[in-house]
């Protein structure tokens, strides 16, 4: 159901300018350019690898679905191109309390935050269990890192376990309640204490009447709105401590960061797609992903002021994203390159100063 | 003190020591103190008499290697998580789960563990034989040994090959073990190991703390009626038993709208995560049902199950046996409840007909090899074979086995010959139709004691041992059992359905606790 709706929003966002295959990339998080400029054009940072193991085959089925349902309603069967319907619109406001698609922060934590749960999962099995002098639990953690991750600061806490536990708990219980219950008692349940084993995925879906992958995302989205709120609020020095070294995560490809180096070593593009054997509209691909990200990185070298200038004005008249509309728009000499450049440091300046306009 | 009572005390001190159990149980002294005089032994020890200590305990004593041959690669994994839990780390299951570099791993730092599972398939590799054949190995452990007979309940003929690896590790001790073997199958393993002289410990498996209760029913809604009226009356850890996983989910659902009690679904289909997340919740009375199919409780030692019922029936008494063997391991009055109707029988025997192929696979098969033969084509990889002919894995292996046997396939090349290829097309065909002629025999056995007249407890043992306890509470349904009459101690849940998040948190967190170490 909260895939749904994910879809359906997603759908929303990018109406018609994007197959519904571009939604599919988001979610799984593919690591290609276009996805990756995709999800900041129509600000689907969130939803970015939230759930990548989704077949290609059930996502088509559940479009499908939407169709059917008449949710979403089909533009262009060649290019699958769809829009949401009225109907789709409403059921998202009707259903938005039980979606929680606020909770998502898929771009920023979602590589990680899996990992966070794991060792807060097996910190709390290893503790309560040492506390009772029972060491022959069956972990519920088979990771060697997060394992050794473990190992490395359970002697530390050991001496101070009781201290550890009610402090963990103080700091849960605050952090929890800013939670749905519903959201708050999956979590609980789920978690592995003395002789009490947490629940299954699966149980945890029967418990709450909710399907088995949207509990999934339901706890997905609970780490990513949880690691947020301990990264960016100071009472809770447990919980932090918990995600240290996890959350620097840089999203450039790694093809991209090695372009990256070769511009900051002063090479032109043309010397460094010979240098790597690559095609020069691939090093184009790097430079706009390095403009998304990097908001410092100056774009000056490869569009005038005046034809920034001149691109921007058609994204306003045109109030389109799609590459060609504004390309006809624009002079003949401006390339699809210097455009999509133009749009990615658009959209940096877009976040860090709320909307467009 | 003599020696022997010595060495007794030193055993028993070791095993406290390594595994925290105060003393020995039926069997496991006599054939621990065999093995570590170096005596092959055969051990038929009932369900559930701690079969695992007999190898578990010497492979920590012994100098070398303790290899441990299972055919069941889930058991293999959770034991080795039990053994790491108790902090013995030179164990290690080698599968077919493994990915190739941590496999290559193992092997190379082999000498450094003590106790090594391995599947049977896993032992036929070249390069799994090449470096047992340079360890010292100390031990070779058969588990699950009816395996080797044809007339055991789940033959494999993997098995019949283990007396080579035996030989390439340069003759260890070894070590037989079972369950559920009658004299017959006993013998077999002993002459498939090589006819070595082997000491036999041959315990008897008649439980005497558990009644058996049998109902013919008209259908299935019959079926849930009995067990919810039952599990009302009746709040005690209990064990369904299905044999498809459908039904399992299926029944499990109704329950728990009936029921309302603390109930889960455990099957081969669920990941490996999910199963020891419900295995541990039941041991830990986290649960109070857990409906089930064969794969649930092997290797799982919980002490209060009170009831056992079979929503079907087996394909043969050893695995009735076996599953029923899990009930009161602590002593206390347990019940067997077998439920059946008139048509049920069509589903053992669809089971049997599964683990075999048709005469009409076997000739499309062999059509389709003589095609990759004539292309230069390898044998197809198992997932694709498995696609190609619409045929299960117990089926492939089965296949695979077959062609090696006769000279069809030698690792994934195909040789032709027409006259062999002929030959063996008709003798699988015959041992085909051989095998399921037995196992429809065997569930001949078993309807027939659902149907027995006399005592239960008399027939259904009496052709693994001679003679049976005398029943310590109830006995059967032909000899009068009355449920009025059982009164096990029931499962007060705490009020968990009720319980906020706080509190649970809380708990889970063990605030407030007093720790034990204090």
């Amino acid at each position: 159901m909260i895939l749904k709706g994910i879809i359906l929003y997603c759908v929303s966002q990018i109406e018609t300018e994007r197959s519904v295959s571009a939604v599919y990339y988001i979610i799984t998080g593919k690591r290609s350019i276009q996805t990756v400029q995709d999800m900041h054009i129509y600000q689907l940072k969130n939803f970015f690898g939230i759930d990548t193991n989704i077949d290609k085959s059930d996502y088509d089925q559940l479009i499908q679905a939407c169709e059917a349902e008449q949710l979403l309603i089909k533009v262009d069967d060649e290019k699958q191109l769809y829009r949401i319907s009225r109907q789709g619109e409403r059921w998202l406001v009707k259903e938005n309390d039980q979606l929680y698609l606020n909770l998502f922060k898929g771009a920023q934590y979602g590589a990680n935050s899996h990992t966070y749960f794991d060792r807060l999962r097996l910190l709390i099995q290893t503790l309560t269990n040492s506390k009772m002098g029972y060491f022959q639990f069956i972990p519920v953690i088979e990771n060697k890192d997060v394992e050794n991750w473990v190992k490395r600061n359970y002697s530390a806490i050991k001496p101070v376990t009781n201290q550890f536990l009610s402090k963990l708990y103080e700091e849960l219980l605050q952090v929890l309640h800013r939670f749905p219950v519903e959201v708050a008692e999956m979590f609980v349940d789920r978690l592995t204490g003395y002789k009490s084993y947490g629940k299954s995925i699966n149980q945890l879906a029967k418990q709450h009447n909710r399907s088995t992958k949207t509990v999934h995302l339901i706890i997905t989205g609970f780490l990513h709105f949880l690691i947020d709120i301990v990264m960016k609020e100071e009472p809770f020095p447990i919980l932090r401590f918990i995600a240290k070294d996890l959350t620097s995560s840089v999203y450039l490809t790694n093809t991209a960061q090695i372009t990256h180096q070769f511009l900051h070593n002063g090479n032109t593009i043309q010397e460094i797609a010979n240098e790597r054997n690559l095609k020069v509209n691939t090093i184009y691909d790097h430079i706009v992903e390095i403009a998304l990200y990097d908001s410092d990185f100056s774009i000056e070298n490869y569009v005038s002021k005046a034809d920034q200038q001149e691109i921007i004005e058609a994204f306003y008249q045109t109030n389109s994203y799609r590459l060609k509309t504004i390309k006809d728009f624009v002079d003949n000499r401006i390339s699809y390159f210097q455009i999509r450049l133009v749009l990615a440091v658009l959209q940096n300046e877009v976040e860090s100063n709320g909307s467009i306009s | 003190m003599d020696q022997l009572a010595e060495q007794y005390t030193l055993l028993q001190n070791q095993l406290d020591k390594f595994f925290g159990y105060p003393s020995f149980r039926l069997g496991q002294k006599e054939i621990i103190q065999d093995i570590m005089e170096g005596k092959n032994v055969l051990g038929i020890l009932p369900t559930g008499s701690g079969k695992s200590i007999c190898y578990q305990l010497p492979a920590r004593l012994l100098e070398g290697l303790t290899i441990v041959v299972s055919p069941l690669i889930s058991l293999m994994i959770d034991q080795v998580k039990q053994l790491k839990a108790m902090n013995f780390k030179q164990a290690v299951a080698i599968n077919s789960f493994m990915d190739y570099r941590e496999r290559n791993d193992v092997l190379r730092n082999l000498s450094h563990y003590k106790l090594v599972y391995v599947s049977p398939e896993l032992l036929q590799h070249d390069q799994i034989q090449q470096k047992l054949g340079e360890v010292k190995v100390s031990l070779f452990v058969i588990d699950e040994a009816h395996c080797i007979s044809q007339w055991g309940h789940e033959f494999r003929p993997d098995y019949l090959k283990l007396h080579e690896i035996i030989h390439v590790c340069n003759y260890p001790a070894v070590l037989a073990l079972s369950a559920t073997a009658t004299p017959k199958v006993q013998e077999d393993i002993i002459q498939a190991l090589g006819n070595q002289k082997m000491v036999k410990h041959v315990y008897d498996m008649d439980r005497d703390n558990i009644a058996f209760c049998i109902k013919e029913v008209n259908d299935d809604q019959e079926k849930n009626a009995k067990i919810i009226a039952l599990c009302k009356k009746y709040r005690v850890p209990s064990l369904i038993y299905f044999s498809s996983r459908q039904a399992a989910e299926k029944v499990s659902q109704i329950l728990i709208q009936n029921l309302g009690y603390r109930i889960a679904v455990y099957h081969g289909g669920m990941d490996q995560h999910d199963r020891i997340t419900i295995q541990q919740q039941f041991m830990n009375n986290q649960l109070d049902i857990v409906c089930c199919t064969s794969a649930f409780g092997m290797g799982i030692n919980k002490q209060n199950i009170r009831l056992i019922i079979h929503y079907h029936l087996t394909t043969q008494v050893e695995s009735y046996i076996q599953e029923i063997g899990r009930a009161g391991r602590d002593g206390e009055a347990s019940v067997s409840f077998l439920l059946y109707s008139k048509k049920d029988i069509h589903l053992p025997k669809n089971i049997i007909k599964k683990d075999l192929p048709t005469k009409h696979d076997v000739m499309v098969i062999f059509e389709h090899l003589y095609n990759l033969y004539m292309a230069d084509q390898p044998l197809p990889v198992k997932g694709e074979a498995m696609n190609r002919f619409h045929i299960n894995e117990v089926q492939w292996r089965f296949i695979c086995y077959q062609l090696e046997h006769h000279g069809i396939i030698k690792d994934n090349t195909i040789f032709f010959k027409n006259n062999v290829w002929l030959r063996a097309r008709q003798q699988i065909n015959e041992y085909c139709q051989h095998r399921i002629t037995m196992k429809q025999a065997k569930l001949n056995k078993f309807l027939t004691w659902v149907h027995q007249k006399d005592c239960l407890r008399k027939y259904l043992y009496h052709e693994f041992q001679s003679g049976y306890k005398t029943p310590k509470y109830q006995c059967c349904t032909n000899c009068g059992f009355s449920w009025d009459h059982w009164s096990p101690v029931q499962i007060v849940p705490m009020e968990e359905m009720t319980e906020t998040w706080q509190d649970k948190l809380k708990g889970k967190l063990l605030v407030g606790v007093k720790d034990e170490t204090e």
